[in-house]
C-alpha cells in the first residue's frame, strides 16, 4: 500500500463515535382499511410519511 | 376475458392480503397484542373467504388449487393482461 493511500487509512479512524439509532416501540391505534393501506404503501397511519415538495428551502 | 367484478375481487383480495402481512409483521415484534392478533385473524378469515369466492366463479387462483377437467389455470388471464 502506498503512503498516500495509509495516510487516507489513518484519517478513516479517528475518534469519532458511530452512529446510535433509537426507535420508539410501535403501538397498535387505528389501521386503514385494506384498500387504503395497499394505496398508501402502509397499514398504519402513523407510519405513513409521504414526501412532500417543499414549496420554499428554510 | 376477464369482467369488471372479477378485477374487483382481485384488488380485494390483494388489499386484504396487505392487510394481512402488515399485521404479521406488527406480531412478529407484538405477539401479545390481542387487538392486533383479532384484525389479523380477521383479515385472514376474509382473506380466505374472498380466495375461495373467486376460484368459485373464475377458476384457479394460485398453482396449489384444485382444478376441474381439463386444467383451469390456464384460462385466466395472465396479471400483465388485466388492466387495473
Amino acid at each position: 500500500m502506498s503512503s498516500e493511500n495509509e495516510a487516507k487509512m489513518e484519517s478513516l479512524f479517528i475518534d469519532y463515535r458511530l452512529a446510535e439509532v433509537y426507535i420508539p416501540f410501535q403501538r397498535y391505534g387505528q389501521i386503514f382499511d385494506p384498500r387504503t393501506a395497499l394505496m398508501k404503501g402502509t397499514l398504519f397511519p402513523e407510519l405513513y410519511m409521504p414526501y412532500a415538495k417543499r414549496t420554499e428551502i428554510v | 376475458m376477464y369482467s369488471k367484478d372479477m378485477v374487483n375481487l382481485l384488488k380485494e383480495i390483494m388489499a386484504v392480503d396487505f392487510a394481512v402481512y402488515e399485521l404479521a409483521l406488527f406480531l412478529n415484534t407484538h405477539p401479545t397484542d390481542r387487538r392486533a392478533l383479532e384484525d389479523h385473524n380477521t383479515f385472514a378469515t376474509k382473506s380466505q373467504e374472498l380466495k375461495a369466492m373467486y376460484e368459485k366463479k373464475y377458476g384457479p387462483l394460485v398453482l396449489d388449487s384444485i382444478s376441474e377437467f381439463p386444467y383451469q389455470y390456464i384460462n385466466d388471464p395472465w396479471p400483465w393482461e388485466i388492466r387495473y
